[in-house]
């Protein structure tokens, strides 16, 4: 039917219609060959990033600062990232595809944030190379290079500032919660109440128990999937003690095929001195496996973006801040059915807050490790145990602990930007999970 | 490589716990030119059943480069059969830093020194490092990521030779014995002849030889400078007092790091001491003094790492004694995290320099750091786990060295 009606109307306008293919067919040869200039300048910013051997972030700022290159090889980089940004600003992203214009802007984002690195990098061997040993507010221009970390691990344009007042903000709401969870359990003393909490009855020990618990969690799950994520297979996700944990050793952790000897993707459980918190287990199951990281990883390999760029790059916030937001879905999929278990949720939600106040305060305004030591006793009731951890960890691994909560919010925004778009929540989270391997910057201003 | 658990077996579908799981394969070692990959299970080498990753390394340790061996792997559930040959270690390289791998002839045997020389300089001050009292090799090619490596190339960077000065017996050396037979004396006149031999190499300031002496390499490098002429000695996480009262102190922090009650660490002090005092002064063996007191065995048992005379030998030594005639410059560190060495042994050190010698030793301490030089801010936390190496280390020998 609509093929009909077009051929009538060209019949009768021929010479138009001449002029117009014509016209049609500029437009195509042009946008075609600013697709493959495009492609070109990707495949030589590719091949130009890695001659430059530009070290791996590590997560210990201090290893970072050790591998600082010489003031040549930081010119040899900043003269690459100069010209990048020069040939960036020539193209005319109009004529670029929709996904084209999310991989410019990706490299427009790592240009940016590249100079900005050497930048600092080239003043901190002017000024003789001093590692600072207890946070980063120790450099004379601490305020820049903590800017620059947060940017780095989150992949938002946020500010310190915000950081903490996000925190602070995030603290509140959460300690708000496990209030009304404490009155609705009928808890009157607080004390009693964490007392209680650190019982053996929270804790499973037995490793076929524990796995049960887990099989059970990812039956329900899948059960109630489809209701918030796109339909896709989920190939079945091993379920494992993580080996030689220790006191340091996070609650859990997750392995794709690819990262692991076990032949399949696995999920690791913390079972340091042989028990297990009952209380995290939906949250962590969320977090690390299904809607979390294990199906994150499963999408990205469903995506047909054929772009040198895919997967070449990484960003903390975009993982972790997937995996974070995703915990709040625990009551569609089916789990947080008992107070304990949304229990669980909101306390490991309000170490992660907390760890933004204390991580700003550490290295943005020269908090002593006291002071956030106190911060935590006056704000995390039945946690003790791992203060001195969560503490030493904020220290060493500038910025990186933001990008769970910093990364879940803006999360958040896209997907109500989505919304307003007039996409559906499923198309919303396809979306996401599709785009993976960008930055959070990217995807809130441009997609 | 990783044991294989009951998690283990179950995940990969393994008829039994035998074996060691292999994580991953470094590129151009022995097991990429013997086909090995990610998720084999080795089982056997020579026919020798391995189900431990120490008692594979113990048992690859054994063998030189171009030995063959055979073996037996589980790969998909199939159990595979092959032969190969042994891989000598790489050479570690870097764009910034010239590696050279040279040995000497010492009284021990052919020992290796590895090298690591700044890029284009002529003639340089060198810093020799002398490790701990384990039987290890600082040659590790394939993780640079070692405390020790990490610190020497930062040093190099900074425009200093620095030398790895292999324990006799380890890693490439030729004709030795093996490390644990050999003596404390016989091991320290290996290093003075590695010291003789560097110093008529064209690049090196043969003035200006420096020691770091780690741990029981600190207890070294004051007797190497008696017969060498050295500059300055760095000592880190070293001893400075005899080793009975050494014990006696580091049991205090051993069992502040385990977390164990005040009352147990002094049952453990005053039990360990006996121990201590069957082995070094009545010179029993550790068997001997397991038959007089059932925990000496536990206790005592690391000392059977190294020799009878290598032991006896280093209860012999007074240690502030061997520092008091070292009229060089000397820096005494301790990592304010490190609970196996103390702090007030380097004060000791330190006292006793300034004494003899006024002026000339600074002592500093490192802080939230553990005797590896790795992160960690307490003694629990040194235990338990410690984190990356700490850079601050080579910043505090840096600055040192710039005014010494």
């Amino acid at each position: 039917m609509v093929g009909t009606i077009l051929n009538k109307y060209f019949m009768k306008n021929k010479n138009y219609l001449h002029s117009v293919i014509f016209l049609v067919l500029i437009i195509f040869c042009n946008t075609q060959a600013q697709i493959i200039t495009f492609n070109k300048l990707c495949t030589d910013f590719i091949k130009g990033y890695n001659e430059l051997d530009i070290p791996a972030t590590d997560l210990d700022y201090k290893v970072n600062f050790s591998g600082i290159k010489s003031k040549d090889e930081l010119h040899k980089q900043e003269t690459f990232f100069l010209n990048y940004s020069k040939q960036l600003s020539k193209l005319d992203i109009r004529k670029l595809g929709v996904e084209e214009k999310l991989r410019y802007h990706q490299i427009n984002y790592e240009v940016n944030i590249n100079l900005e690195r050497i930048l600092l990098e080239k003043k901190w061997n002017l000024d003789g190379r001093k590692t600072p040993d207890n946070g980063l507010y120790q450099l004379s221009n601490y305020k820049d290079w903590y800017a620059y970390y947060i940017k780095h691990f989150t992949s938002v344009n946020i500010t310190p500032e915000e950081v903490f007042e996000m925190g602070e903000s995030e603290v509140k709401k959460i300690q708000t919660e496990i209030k009304k969870i404490q009155t609705s359990l009928g808890y009157i003393d607080e004390d009693s109440f964490f007392k209680y909490l650190q019982s053996d009855t929270f804790y499973l020990s037995d490793k076929e128990q524990i796995l049960n618990a887990y099989a059970q969690i990812d039956q329900t799950v899948r059960k109630n999937l489809y209701k918030l994520f796109p339909q896709i297979d989920i190939p079945q996700i091993g379920v494992m003690e993580w080996p030689d944990a220790t006191a340091s050793t996070p609650p859990g952790m997750y392995l794709d095929k690819a990262n692991n000897p076990y032949g399949k993707d696995i999920f690791q459980y913390n079972f340091y001195r042989q028990k297990h918190n009952t209380r995290a287990m939906e949250w962590l199951y969320m977090h690390e496996a299904i809607p979390g990281h294990h199906l994150q990883f499963v999408m990205r390999n469903t995506n047909s973006d054929s772009s040198i760029l895919r997967n070449n790059f990484f960003y903390f916030g975009n993982a972790e801040g997937w995996a974070c937001y995703v915990e709040d879905y625990g009551k569609e999929m089916g789990l947080y059915q008992n107070n304990y278990s949304y229990l669980g949720k909101w306390q490991w939600d309000l170490v992660r807050s907390a760890r933004l106040v204390m991580e700003v305060g550490i290295h943005y305004y020269g908090w002593s490790r006291e002071k956030a030591m106190q911060y935590w006793k006056d704000n995390i009731k039945g946690q003790d145990e791992i203060a001195d951890r969560e503490i030493t960890r904020i220290t060493n691994w500038a910025g990186q602990a933001l990008c769970y909560k910093a990364g879940a919010l803006t999360m958040k925004k896209i997907v109500k930007q989505k919304l307003k778009q007039g996409n559906s929540i499923i198309e919303a989270h396809q979306f996401l999970l599709l785009h993976s391997d960008f930055p959070l910057e990217v995807l809130l201003n441009w997609a | 490589m990783e044991q294989i658990t009951e998690d283990v077996k179950r995940i990969m579908e393994l008829s039994s716990l035998k074996g060691v799981l292999i994580k991953g394969v470094i590129s151009n070692t022995t097991a990429t030119q013997a086909g090995f990959k990610k998720g084999d299970v080795l089982l056997k080498i020579n026919g020798k059943e391995v189900n431990t990753t120490t008692e594979t390394m113990k048992l690859i340790s054994t063998y030189k480069g171009g030995d063959e061996f055979t073996y037996e792997i589980i790969r998909d559930k199939k159990i595979i059969q092959g032969k190969s040959v042994f891989k000598a270690l790489p050479f570690e390289e870097y764009t910034d830093i010239d590696m050279q791998y040279t040995a000497t002839e010492t009284v021990n045997g052919i020992q290796r020194i590895i090298l690591s020389k700044p890029k284009n300089k002529v003639k340089v001050p060198a810093i020799v490092f002398i490790g701990g009292i384990g039987c290890y090799s600082l040659d590790t090619p394939l993780d640079t990521n070692k405390s020790e490596t990490k610190l020497l190339n930062t040093l190099t960077r900074a425009g200093y030779v620095c030398i790895r000065a292999e324990k006799p017996g380890v890693g490439d050396n030729m004709n030795c014995k093996p490390c644990n037979e050999i003596s404390f004396n016989e091991e320290l006149n290996g290093y003075v002849n590695v010291i003789k031999a560097i110093k008529k190499y064209d690049y090196v300031d043969s003035n200006q030889i420096y020691i770091i002496g780690h741990s029981m390499g600190g207890v070294m490098a004051p007797l190497i400078a008696k017969q060498s002429n050295i500059k300055g000695i760095i000592a880190y996480g070293t001893i400075g007092s005899n080793f009975i009262e050494y014990l006696a102190k580091t049991r205090r922090t051993i069992g502040e790091a385990y977390k164990w009650n005040p009352d147990e660490t002094d049952a453990y002090i005053k039990e360990y001491c006996e121990c201590a005092f069957y082995y070094f002064v009545e010179k029993m063996t550790t068997s001997e003094a397991a038959a007089k007191k059932e925990t000496c065995k536990d206790y005592l048992s690391i000392f059977d790492y190294r020799s009878r005379k290598y032991n006896n030998e280093l209860y012999e030594l007074n240690i502030p004694g061997a520092w008091k005639s070292f009229a060089g410059k000397a820096l005494l560190m301790w990592g304010e995290s490190d609970y196996i060495s103390s702090k007030e042994d380097h004060q000791i050190i330190t006292q006793t320099i300034n004494t003899y010698h006024p002026g000339n030793a600074e002592f500093v301490t490192v802080k939230a750091t553990e005797h590896g030089m790795k992160d960690a801010i307490t003694f629990q936390q040194a235990q338990t786990a410690p984190g990356s190496y700490n850079p601050v280390v080579a910043a505090q020998i840096l600055q040192w060295l710039a005014q010494s």
